[in-house]
């Protein structure tokens, strides 16, 4: 609820785990408001939230801590902070110093930051920045599968200020999390790299999810040119590569 | 290799900035109790608080200087402690407690207790009565916490002008409160209140200054246990929920933690400037943010800041003795100046 209007109304989703689901939809659609529901932090005012039949509001901050990570939209980086000690703080205390320093070097090397282990954050670009942060939540994730957790990633515009080098290395990395069993929902705007991404599509229009299905039906112009209000191009896959251009007026 | 390299001559130079630190803070300790209108030698100190030297240099050692080095002791700790977790949980660099009005909060309090508190000591048990200073100090100082924090709820993130504006209404409307105390109190009052309200080592007697050290122990712990949770929430509050965190208990502790340390310390020795505004600063030019090395060493450098402040006081013009407050603010204020002018603040902390 803002206000007394409510931003997201009749929403009925089931995640599984190993899937990806990619929230579509235009802006202010909420695709936001349900991530911050899954993560728990804001709590619906009607319905209920189960992460694996357990209610999501009986978990303290630390359990939902321990069972997904999330990468929230435009992290902020805390000045003077070196890259291994930002990522380090996802680390629950629990692990022991020598497991969290691994931790801390295998997701630094899977978003290509190894060598700024001992640069500050603040030092490195937006996008340098942003996978620093992709770092953080994998180490966060993987922490939480050492303790028994480590279920759930989501993620808010995880290829947001990234080149498309870096995007294809984000799509990597949420399939290879997604291959091990973790259940991943992204928050994303590029239809190209929901279409690259998911195996499942959340579309979302003014609070409601409008349609929910398998991907490779959902990503048609058919369906998605009446919610945006733009006509769209589906290329015809190639070797499993989809791209969805935007036909944006020319003058 | 080379940023290895770079690392380990970072860390060397701060293990020894400690070294010196530690350093500094025996010889200010040591000079604290030799130095004065009655000098003691050093090497006579032991022997003179065992009381088998001079009388006079014994009773001077352990009426005036103990106390009043154990009162710096506790004041250094806590109001350095005390800012640099409050700037963690604000993330607000400015977040001092003088300047954000808890001191105020805790001036207010004492000075009512100074003023009033004649009434309502004498219906109090003979044991409970010391203790009214130090708990109208606290009381006063979380009043004013709980204020700023519900101020810093909108929207999760406080600006500096917000919190500085609020700072300034607070201590106006707490400094005009003790002006209409200090207006109808008698002459005996009005003596203790003005040594007390320009902060002073030297005014607090034993029970006093005992009750603020051990305050002082009780919630220094409390705020240091917080290290971690407090580097989570440099990335914002909902990110440190997303971490883990149970970000209300932190800031309910933290709360908690400040209003005692302050509290006890502002009721023995007056409203102190600056410390926790300066100490904190200078730990993290040296030792970087993680708060697990900053809230340590933020104590040494405010101890150290403290002692030396009170030895130049003492030092100026002997006998006489301007207020502890009154050098304090004289470093601070300047050094406030330099940080608006240095530092980006603003928009650092908005992005």
């Amino acid at each position: 609820m803002r206000g007394r209007r409510p931003i997201l109304k009749g929403i009925n989703l089931r995640l599984q785990p190993g899937q990806i689901t990619a929230v579509i939809g235009p802006n202010g659609a909420g695709k936001s408001t349900v991530l911050a529901c899954l993560s728990g932090a804001l709590v619906p005012v009607r319905g209920t939230l189960r992460l694996a039949g357990e209610r999501l509001c009986r978990l303290s901050a630390a359990e939902l801590g321990r069972r997904r990570a999330v990468l929230e939209q435009s992290p902020i980086a805390p000045a003077g902070f070196t890259l291994s000690a930002l990522v380090a703080l996802g680390i629950p205390r629990q692990v022991p110093p020598r497991q969290a320093q691994a931790l801390v070097g295998r997701a630094l090397t899977s978003v290509d930051l190894t060598d700024h282990a001992h640069q500050t954050v603040d030092a490195l670009s937006g996008g340098g920045q942003q996978r620093a942060h992709l770092a953080r939540v994998l180490a966060q994730l993987w922490a939480g599968q050492a303790l028994g957790g480590g279920h759930w990633l989501l993620l808010d515009e995880p290829t947001a200020h990234l080149d498309l080098a870096h995007q294809a290395a984000v799509i990597r990395i949420a399939h290879q999390v997604a291959a091990e069993g973790v259940g991943v929902v992204v928050v994303v705007h590029d239809l190209t790299v929901a279409a690259a991404l998911a195996s499942h599509v959340a579309l979302m229009q003014s609070g409601c999810v409008v349609a929910w299905g398998p991907a490779d039906q959902l990503l048609q112009p058919v369906v998605l040119e009446p919610v945006y209000g733009l006509p769209l191009l589906r290329n015809e896959p190639t070797a499993g590569r989809t791209a969805i251009i935007p036909l944006f007026p020319v003058l | 290799m080379g940023e290895c390299g770079g690392m380990a001559t970072v860390r060397r130079r701060q293990r020894l900035w400690i070294v010196f630190l530690l350093l500094a803070v025996g010889l200010l300790a040591l000079a604290a109790l030799a130095l004065g209108p009655v000098t003691i030698q050093p090497d006579r100190l032991l022997s003179t608080l065992l009381g088998q030297g001079d009388t006079v240099a014994t009773a001077v050692l352990w009426v005036i200087r103990l106390p009043r080095l154990l009162l710096g002791l506790a004041a250094g700790t806590a109001l350095a402690i005390s800012g640099a977790a409050l700037q963690g949980i604000l993330r607000n660099p400015l977040a001092d407690p003088g300047l954000i009005g808890i001191t105020a909060g805790a001036s207010l309090g004492s000075v009512m207790v100074i003023v009033l508190g004649g009434t309502i000591a004498e219906v109090l048990p003979m044991a409970l009565r010391p203790w009214l200073l130090p708990v109208a100090a606290f009381l006063g100082a979380a009043l004013v916490i709980a204020l700023v924090f519900s101020l810093a709820q909108r929207d999760g993130k406080t600006s500096v002008a917000t919190l500085i504006l609020a700072g300034v209404a607070i201590n106006a409307t707490a400094y005009a409160v003790i002006g209409g105390l200090v207006y109808i109190s008698d002459d005996d009052q009005l003596r203790d209140l003005t040594f007390w309200t320009m902060g002073a080592l030297a005014g607090a007697g034993w029970p006093l200054v005992l009750m603020a050290a051990a305050l002082t122990a009780l919630s220094a712990p409390l705020l240091a246990g917080q290290a971690q949770a407090l580097d989570m929430l440099q990335l914002g509050e909902r990110a440190a929920f997303h971490t883990g965190l149970d970000v209300e208990r932190c800031k309910r502790r933290v709360a908690l933690g400040t209003a005692i340390a302050v509290g006890a310390v502002t009721s023995a020795a007056g409203p102190i400037g600056f410390i926790g505004l300066v100490a904190p600063h200078l730990a993290r030019l040296v030792f970087g943010p993680r708060h697990a090395v900053l809230l340590p060493t933020a104590i040494l450098m405010g101890i150290a800041l403290v002692l030396a402040a009170d030895l130049a006081v003492r030092l100026v013009a002997p006998p006489a003795e301007p207020p502890l407050g009154l050098a304090t603010s004289l470093i601070g204020g300047p050094f406030f100046l330099w940080l608006l002018l240095r530092s980006p603040i603003d928009h650092q902390r908005r992005n």
